[in-house]
């Protein structure tokens, strides 16, 4: 997809030109037709816009297929519908509600700039890495096992609590833990990562703003602490934050209660907070970055995450878990063999879990469906290690795949199966061209770079189990 | 003396060429490739090795913050900065969680990466 372009529909052509001015002005990338037929579908992915804006329909039909194209993708971009659809479209379109958002016209810029700002943040979550399992940290070492003991320990309590750990160690996974084993769980969870957002911006974002407060604040705005009202609110990255930003919070801690950023009326708040740092707060006190009260106002419950690499027994459950994870979600799958999962036992992990997973991920979409062997990882996982023989189990021996035309009753990993019959095909065409790839890619109808890009993709010709001649 | 190496990733020829534009006359920047959507990003990253890539956030196929991720985890992972259309506390938090290094807006590329860059350079010996 791209966050800037916009299809807008409209059969009402002069409509449909000016709100495209809009959105050229708006540094946008507007496509506007005035009728769905004037789209070639095969050639677009409903992923190609960011929104679509929906305004009059003249021929049903060629709405029909659209509809039914745009449908068949269930994280397609949200309708903005003009008023003539305000009242049923949804209904009459079978469209989600969450997907179907009434734009007002004539276009109100604020209006507009959100829903594509809200479009552009649904499809960001809907990217989002998969993160590890709900329901508190994985594994059963012992260091996972007091970790589990600590959570249950604070959770029913409304006490702050300080996470502490090395950069990747899930703080989050247990934070989210503690909240959703705590009378709080029916209330929000509201995170936000101090360290991403520059501090003049942070202020406005823990705690509202005032319409006309400062330049861009065209309306008024709920902060994260009244959107995590009766819930709780996690403050990643604590250390990040500014010394006139402690103040702040250090007041919210102690009086329970606040102002929005340009508003005068004070705002009581029933929040419990969890916060988490990767840094020393003790050094930074020392070194004056950090203020001592409000360390002390944190530090009621200190965890300590344990590093990945202090709990290593834990990696084959963590790598299953994150497997699953990422099948759940569609992102397709991976499995390793006993051998790289013992290169990976004996890695140092600086980067935690969150390495791990970014691994399992980069890992499943580069040998989907594929066996990784110890000498298919990168380089810095294989440092200093002599890699031991491997069972030879790869691509290039992988089972035939039979088709399928009907849903079996217990289902099918489609992105998989797709992947195995293409794998087969690309083989097959291969072996009839002599391992030629441009002559494969004809039998294939597709271009050479495509089918080069595929090969990679799928690690096929590497290690020479496929013999490949770039030119006829 | 070496130049920093930087990889353009972006799917808009347009934005492309006028970066290009714009580099072209940075005497210790070396636009080493150019990339049109993640997938690419992450094999161009593999075979040119740039010290930066410059992602754009939104893209077919693949978009920025799952090819940032997946860059991350190659070895000796080059320095990270997604742009984004929109700059808000949303996309800044997206951008950090999948370990992007800084974050820029497009609407204001150029003011907002050199800065980056310099100091990079500075850091790196390049300037």
């Amino acid at each position: 997809m791209s966050e800037s372009r916009i299809l807008v529909i409209d059969a009402d052509r002069s409509r449909g030109e000016r709100i495209g001015t809009i959105l050229d002005f708006m540094d946008l990338t507007p496509r506007v037709v005035t009728d769905a037929d004037e789209l070639h579908l095969n050639r677009h992915d409903p992923q190609d816009w960011l929104a679509v804006v929906l305004g009059e329909v003249t021929d049903k039909r060629t709405w029909k297929a659209f509809l039914d194209w745009l449908k068949r993708d269930p994280l397609h971009p949200p309708v903005l519908a003009l008023p003539e659809h305000h009242l049923d479209g949804a209904a009459d379109y079978a469209l989600n509600e969450a997907n179907f958002w009434p734009l007002d016209y004539p276009i109100k810029q604020p209006q507009l700039v959100e829903f594509l700002r809200r479009a552009s943040i649904k499809k960001m979550e809907e990217v989002a890495d998969v993160g590890l399992p709900k329901g508190g940290p994985t594994g059963s070492s012992g260091a996972v096992q007091k970790l589990r003991r600590m959570i249950d320990q604070v959770a029913s309590f409304d006490t702050t609590v300080l996470i502490l750990g090395e950069s990747g160690t899930a703080k989050e996974v247990a934070a989210r833990a503690i909240y959703e084993r705590s009378a709080r769980r029916s209330g929000p969870f509201v995170a936000i990562n101090c360290g991403a957002i520059p501090s003049e911006l942070l202020e406005s974002e823990l705690f509202g703003h005032e319409k006309g407060s400062f330049t861009g604040a065209l309306t008024s705005r709920k902060g994260r602490f009244e959107l995590a009202e009766g819930g709780t609110l996690f403050l990643d990255e604590i250390g990040d934050m500014s010394m006139p930003m402690q103040v702040k919070l250090l007041r919210v801690l102690q009086e329970r209660s606040f102002e929005r950023v340009g508003g005068s009326e004070t705002i009581r708040c029933n929040v419990r907070v969890i916060a988490a740092t990767h840094r020393n707060l003790e050094e930074a006190i020392a070194k004056g970055s950090f203020r001592e009260d409000l360390f002390y106002r944190l530090n009621v419950f200190p965890i300590e995450m344990p590093s990945l690499r202090d709990r290593r027994e834990d990696l084959p459950e963590l790598v299953a878990a994150l497997t699953k994870q990422l099948e759940k979600s569609g992102r397709g799958s991976v499995r390793l063999s006993p051998e790289a999962l013992a290169v990976l036992q004996a890695y140092q992990w600086p980067g935690n879990v969150r390495e791990l997973s970014n691994l399992i991920e980069r890992l499943a979409v580069l040998h989907p469906a594929g066996l990784v062997r110890a000498r298919d990882l990168p380089a810095r996982y294989r440092d200093g290690i002599e890699l031991p023989e491997e069972t030879e189990l790869d691509l290039a021996e992988i089972e035939p795949v039979a088709v399928v035309d009907s849903l079996p009753a217990e289902g099918i990993d489609l992105k998989d199966h797709i992947a195995r019959i293409e794998i087969n095909l690309i083989k097959a065409a291969l072996d009839r061209a002599e391992g030629v790839v441009a002559h494969a890619a004809q039998l294939l109808g597709l271009r050479r770079t495509t089918l080069v890009e595929k090969l990679r993709k799928y690690g096929l010709g590497r290690d020479g189990d496929i013999n490949l001649t770039s030119e006829p | 003396m070496n130049r920093l190496t930087v990889l353009l990733v972006d799917d808009h020829d347009g934005f492309l060429n006028a970066a290009m534009r714009h580099f072209r006359n940075v005497g210790w920047l070396e636009i080493v490739g150019r990339a049109m959507n993640g997938l690419e990003a992450i094999s161009r990253t593999e075979e040119l090795k740039p010290a930066v890539v410059l992602m754009d956030l939104a893209m077919p196929e693949m978009g920025g913050l799952q090819a940032t991720r997946l860059i991350k985890a190659q070895t000796a992972p080059p320095y990270i900065v997604i742009a984004s259309h929109f700059d808000d506390a949303e996309h800044r938090e997206h951008a950090a969680r999948a370990g992007a290094d800084a974050f820029i807006s497009k609407l204001n590329y150029v003011q907002e990466v050199m800065p980056i860059l310099a100091r990079l350079a500075g850091e790196r010996g390049h300037v």
